[in-house]
């Protein structure tokens, strides 16, 4: 464990290197970052202009909820969407063969050798956005609350990356798939929104989208102190089975990698 | 002929990847669902909002999927990272054929293709739900929908293309295109239909090209306006591909001439 988090600081340091020999590639995806992070917020602020609450929920915690969600893309391509987008050249170029031969776990360096600084002034939006909401509503912000949201965004992290690893691992057989990590963003959407939107629609073929729904909607609960159903366990049951299953699918995957000989 | 061609050749090409293509068209149809999902919820207390009911906003967003898909063109990548910047513009320039209409017919087949999925999604939902969707169509409404398509399409490629060669003088433009494509997803009606956005939402996205790509096909297409309000808009329509046209080849002309190649 020492050992990968060793690792992880050297990549932190060498990432940090990157930005600073590519400045103006940084001063770009900073720009794109912040547009990204503001488009979240008028996105539910326009789909809220006609209504003051949905499923339960008000225009403001739904405004909160985007917050979150600004927060939590930013972790996700702090850490490894850019990896995840880079899967389908290393795979179908044959690369791959370099991550295998060295001596640490294949599936770490290859979704965590990337890290994207631009997205730090993402996370600080986002937090202004989620804790004014939370001054405007006269919610009490305390500790407890602050570390179990931090806790839980940290479980919906994990349940994210074994879903897009599993679903990425796909490309093992299908190199060409080079697009399938803006699918994944898409699907990523769906965590903006609350898991009553799901529940009401009564419809069990859309249930698999719940995991979704559950990785934010439950940290902001819990910061908004909203009565949870459940939505913990289920939260971390859904991480622990994806994240295994992804882990499981990945070994098996590899078995089929074919290099580019 | 030629250029019949030129896009069958094309065709070839992306049928090669047809994977790969469904994939580019599941991402706005999973909006699409996900949105009249949102939808259910806001008008599960009231029938009517600002004129719109849940089957004419489900047939908004539909209607929309397709639009999307068919009439949003994503050439400016294409321009500008690999024509401009790796220089692949070269082998356009030395061939007999405006570039601008090569890459028209490139990426024609596209815009066929993932408005064809979109087109049996419609049909395939259609016949599995009955017809849920309300649309007030006439042969008028038709026949300047169709117009009004023709126009949007060439409105997005021009617009797009002109993005592209703004990399001519800007090294890396990526962080700009994607900060236009936020406001142009919100200024188009992919969020909502206009008509239920803020007023000065409105104001502002009637005086760029944004809505006239999407927004204005889409509903007209749902019979909500009469046929002076349609020559409006067709005739809007034209004075944005005009502007943008005498701006492609300002930006041609003065573009072409900053740009260099190298190569043994």
């Amino acid at each position: 464990m020492f050992y990968y988090l060793r690792v992880y600081w050297r990549l932190l340091k060498i990432n940090f290197v990157y930005l600073l020999a590519y400045r103006l590639n940084f001063i770009n995806k900073v720009i794109s970052s912040l547009g990204w992070g503001f488009y979240q917020i008028v996105w539910i602020e326009l789909l809220t202009y006609k209504t003051q609450s949905v499923f339960g929920w008000s225009k403001n915690e739904l405004i909160a909820l985007a917050g979150s969600f600004v927060i939590f893309t930013a972790l996700v391509h702090f850490f490894f969407s850019r990896n995840f987008q880079e899967f389908s050249r290393i795979i179908n170029y044959g690369q791959l063969d370099e991550y295998l031969i060295k001596p640490i776990d294949s599936q770490f360096l290859l979704t965590f050798k990337i890290v994207d600084y631009s997205n730090v002034f993402r996370i600080i939006i986002g937090f202004y956005f989620v804790f004014s909401i939370m001054i405007k509503d006269h919610i009490a912000i305390s500790l407890v609350n602050v570390m179990g949201y931090l806790a839980l965004m940290g479980c919906g992290l994990v349940m994210t990356y074994g879903i897009w690893s599993a679903f990425s691992t796909i490309i093992i057989w299908h190199p060409q798939l080079s697009n399938l990590v803006d699918f994944l963003f898409n699907l990523n959407g769906m965590s903006r929104y609350p898991k009553e939107m799901i529940l009401n629609t009564g419809n069990y073929l859309l249930f698999f989208l719940l995991p979704f729904t559950l990785i934010l909607s439950t940290p902001t609960k819990i910061l908004f102190q909203k009565t949870l159903s459940g939505d913990i366990e289920l939260l971390l049951l859904f991480t622990i089975i994806i994240f295994i299953f992804s882990r499981w699918f990945w070994k098996f995957a590899l078995r089929f990698y074919t290099s580019a000989s | 002929m030629r250029n019949f061609r030129i896009f069958l050749l094309h065709c070839q090409q992306i049928l090669e990847y047809k994977l790969r293509c469904f994939i580019w068209f599941l991402s706005p149809i999973q909006n699409c669902l996900i949105l009249i999902l949102f939808w259910l919820g806001v008008f599960s207390g009231q029938k009517q909002i600002a004129g719109w009911t849940m089957g004419s906003i489900t047939a908004y967003y539909f209607l929309l999927t397709i639009a999307s898909s068919m009439l949003n063109s994503h050439i400016e990548g294409d321009v500008s990272e690999f024509d401009i910047k790796k220089g692949d513009l070269v082998r356009y320039l030395l061939q007999p054929y405006p570039y601008f209409w090569r890459k028209f017919f490139e990426e024609m087949p596209w815009r066929v293709l993932q408005g064809s999925y979109g087109i049996i999604l419609l049909t395939g939902s259609i016949l599995i739900f009955g017809n849920f969707l309300q649309l007030n169509i006439n042969l008028l409404n038709l026949i300047c929908s169709l117009i009004m398509i023709i126009l949007a399409y060439f409105i997005s490629f021009t617009y797009k293309m002109n993005l592209g060669f703004t990399s001519f003088w800007f090294e890396d433009a990526r962080g700009f295109h994607q900060l236009l494509e936020v406001i142009a997803i919100i200024l188009c009606g992919e969020v909502v239909p206009l008509t239920l956005a803020p007023k000065y939402v409105q104001q502002i996205a009637n005086l760029t090209p944004f809505p006239y790509i999407i927004y204005y096909p889409v509903t007209v297409f749902q019979g909500k306006y009469i046929l002076t309000d349609m020559l409006k808009i067709i005739s809007v329509q034209l004075f944005w591909l005009s502007a943008l046209l005498i701006l492609k080849e300002i930006l041609w002309k003065k573009g072409i001439k900053s740009f260099t190649a190298t190569g043994q």
